[in-house]
């Protein structure tokens, strides 16, 4: 049962983390453990109707207020006991209350990341800390609109690479997690006719949560600092803008005790501090399954 | 453990290995002129005429040998930026400064903004700066005809000049004497002699015109126009008093268009007291447009119209007559197209109504047009005189066309397809004045008569992008098809005007 929420928890975070304002975290601390299988599907509505020029924040009455809904599917699958393999694909659509610009919906960026565990320590007989490297790559599934002001991605391809570090109070259930990792964006085509840049960007995430049956609970601060690009500004392209911000956010899972493997998952999150995003609150709400085993391989 | 480790490593590596940026920028070739038009001393400068302005420029006598030892030596210092410069201004003046002045369009391009109190709300004014004018699509192609006539005309009195003179180049010279003291050319020759020097006017007559109307450009463009002169004398290229020479002349031209600028009615254009009595006697059998902005924005240059044209006789006798009646079947039968498009538009249409925006921030669609038209400049590697021609008669016939358009859509204030119907969204940003006609059929299709005349064999190309751009408005819902119909056929007369008047000798 303990591996269950375990499970549970790792395809939680997947699945409340996965869309961020243009940009992924898709891991997390918790190895599936070898043939072990997660699957989750979310929604999340996300909207703003303040953004930030560069580090100002404004308003725009011709656009009001923009809505994000996306419909998510995730999987996790522990191939041995230390490497996973994590999918996932979004289907996203953005409008703006005011009505000028148009809907744009579509499948937005397929992403996927192989998740390794050097290293496994005990500080004691009841810590256990993970070392975990991971990388990662996403693009576009489809050939959406990257460049306007109501849109549902910069159509990137983005390569990652990341380290965690996560200490388990085995005892207590409390867990606490540190990652850092460098996202490699590549040129994009906009429709004005040329290609232009999207800046890289440096990622940290700090998780404090506690997993006990049936119940996972966690809060993470999310860090994503852009490594170059403009301010959002008259003719620049969107893909080019140096988005930088800070967020804050809640996940909570709870494993139903009538349906077996199953957990209902919530979660929400709110910009701390920004810069060319917009000051977006999130929510999501969501179901994850824990596959039977397959054994996995041993290694 | 270790396997594990390793894997580790490979996949770090990776990822690192491939973390270098690169972003690319145009490297244009060196342009080396087919011909050198040397009889173009005989063509007509499109405004002024009057040569007694330059009778007092001191023609130099045959160089010395203290000329060429100060070329020499200014050769001889030459750093790293100085080649750089070289090269940058040997792939062709008259395209260059033309990408110049499009950077400064963008660069201005932005509505004046609305003014906030401290509780965030609109206190009615809209913030507009004398030192920093909006570049809007009319102000620009009103822009680029200034710049072009200015190049176009300075150099025909350049080439007049120069057939009276005759000077060699100091490479040409330095060849001609065979003397031990070489002067090795590094850049191609754009003209048969001298003096005057043509980069000089090019760089005077730019400089002049952007400093009059971008106050806060002064500097960066007479530094520009000075690099620009440096780099002909250290391509061996011009002797000093050719540049002297050169750069007197070009802001001596460009004093004259200034002068015309100054009485050509832009000063006018956007008097909203003027255009508040005007306004009311208008009578409409449409929704009578109005600002769809939030805060209402007056409309924007409400009096462009009464701009002084090039080529254009009488901008009312182009007047096609009053848009569609509300209801009529024409009226439906655009407004159904809109909602059709609203709902259904494939993902071909939206990016031809983004490739052809060119709105807020960008070169305009006037300044697409001048760059597609240096492309084609490019491609055929004309002489400074004869690329500063085409650009001239593609620019003005842009000019009148805004003109024309501008005083179709305030004859007619017809509304655009979100203020009949608010469930329609765009594609675009929705501009701040009349819809019929589309400003960016009439530019395209203007630009394109006049590039089809200069380049016959590339008619149907340049036709059939202006379609394409007049498309593109309908595509993003921004216009009626009306709008962009009737706006190519008069594009089409306009820049007929302008080819018309290019074929006077």
């Amino acid at each position: 049962m303990k591996q269950s929420i375990l499970v549970t928890a790792a395809a939680a975070i997947l699945a409340l983390t996965g869309i961020e304002v243009k940009s992924q975290t898709l891991v997390s601390g918790f190895m599936q453990g070898a043939g072990n299988t997660s699957v989750a599907v979310t929604w999340s509505g996300e909207s703003y109707d303040e953004y930030y020029v560069g580090t100002n924040r404004t308003d725009n009455p011709m656009l009001g207020t923009i809505r994000t809904s996306s419909v998510s599917v995730f999987a996790a699958g522990g191939i041995t006991d230390w490497a996973d393999v994590i999918v996932m694909l979004p289907w996203v659509q953005a409008s703006s209350t005011a009505a000028f610009w148009e809907t744009i919906g579509g499948m937005q960026d397929y992403a996927a990341a192989l998740r390794l565990r050097p290293l496994q320590v005990s500080l004691d007989s009841t810590i256990a800390l993970d070392v975990m490297v991971s990388g990662g790559i996403s693009g576009p599934l489809t050939n959406y609109i990257n460049n306007a002001p109501v849109t549902i991605g910069h159509g990137s391809t983005n390569l990652d690479a990341r380290l965690t570090l996560q200490a388990r109070e085995t005892s207590s259930g409390l867990f606490a997690m540190v990652q850092t990792g460098y996202v490699q964006r590549s040129n994009v085509t906009i429709d004005r006719g040329f290609d232009v840049a999207v800046p890289d960007a440096i990622e940290s995430v700090f998780r404090l949560g506690w997993t006990g049956n049936p119940i996972y609970a966690e809060a993470f601060l999310h860090s994503h600092v852009a490594q170059s690009g403009t301010d959002i500004g008259a003719g620049v392209p969107f893909p080019t803008n140096r988005q930088t911000f800070m967020r804050f956010g809640g996940t909570l899972a709870w494993q139903l005790p009538w349906v077996d493997r199953l957990s209902l998952l919530a979660g929400g999150a709110t910009l701390l501090s920004g810069s060319n995003v917009g000051h977006a609150t999130r929510i999501t709400f969501g179901f994850a399954y824990g596959m039977p085993s397959w054994g996995g391989i041993s290694l | 453990m270790m396997k594990r480790l390793f894997l580790l490593a490979a996949f770090m590596a990776t990822i690192i290995s491939s973390c270098t940026e690169s972003v690319d920028t145009v490297v244009h070739p060196v342009l080396e002129p087919t011909g050198l038009d040397e009889d173009a001393a005989t063509w007509t400068p499109l405004l002024v005429t009057d040569t007694t302005a330059y009778a007092s420029l001191t023609q130099p006598t045959s160089p010395t040998a203290d000329d060429v030892a100060a070329v020499r030596a200014a050769i001889a210092g030459a750093t790293d930026a100085d080649r750089q410069d070289i090269r940058e201004w040997a792939t062709g003046s008259v395209l260059k400064w033309n990408d110049v002045v499009c950077d400064i369009v963008a660069k201005y391009n932005v509505a004046p903004v609305a003014e906030r109190n401290g509780d965030g709300s609109f206190t009615g004014k809209f913030i507009a700066d004398p030192q920093r004018p909006f570049t809007n699509p009319p102000f620009a192609a009103r822009l680029y005809a200034l710049i072009s006539v200015a190049h176009y005309d300075a150099l025909v009195h350049c080439w007049r000049l120069k057939n009276r003179t005759g000077l060699p180049d100091p490479a040409t010279f330095s060849a001609q004497q065979g003397t031990s003291a070489v002067i090795n050319a590094s850049a191609p020759k754009t003209a048969a002699s001298s003096w005057p020097n043509e980069d000089a006017v090019l760089a005077a007559a730019t400089r002049e015109i952007i400093s009059a109307l971008f106050p806060l450009e002064k500097d960066m463009i007479r530094s520009l126009a000075d690099r620009a002169k440096r780099a002909r004398l250290l391509a061996g290229r011009a002797w000093p008093a050719d540049l002297d020479a050169g750069d007197s002349l070009g802001a001596i031209v460009a004093r004259q268009v200034l002068a015309y600028a100054k009485t050509d009615g832009m000063a006018n254009a956007n008097n909203q007291a003027e255009w508040n009595t005007i306004e009311p006697t208008i009578q409409t059998q449409w929704p009578r447009w109005k600002s769809m902005e939030t805060p209402s924005r007056p409309p924007m240059l409400p009096l462009f119209g009464k701009v002084k044209t090039w080529h254009v006789q009488d901008p009312v006798a182009l007047d096609p007559g009053a848009p569609p009646t509300e209801g009529s079947e024409r009226w439906n039968r655009d407004l159904e197209e809109m909602r059709n498009l609203n709902t259904n538009r494939t993902r071909e249409q939206v990016r031809i109504a983004v490739f052809w925006e060119d709105g807020g921030g960008t070169y305009t669609p006037p300044g697409h047009w001048c760059a597609i038209t240096t492309e084609e400049l490019r491609r055929v590697r004309y002489s400074p005189i004869r690329m500063a021609r085409v650009l001239a008669f593609v620019t003005t016939a842009m000019h009148d066309a805004a003109v024309v358009c501008w005083d179709v859509k305030y004859r007619y204030l017809s509304p655009r397809p979100k203020q009949v119907d608010p469930s329609i969204t765009m594609s675009a940003g929705l501009p701040n004045f009349p819809g019929y006609l589309s400003g960016h059929s009439m530019f395209s299709a203007s630009a394109a008569t006049v590039l089809s005349h200069f380049f016959p064999d590339r008619a149907s190309v340049f036709q059939g992008w202006a379609l394409e751009a007049a498309d593109s408005r309908v595509f993003s819902r921004i216009h009626f098809r009306i709008d962009c119909e009737v706006g190519v056929t008069v594009g089409n007369a306009v820049g007929a005007a302008s080819v018309l008047r290019s074929q006077i000798p």
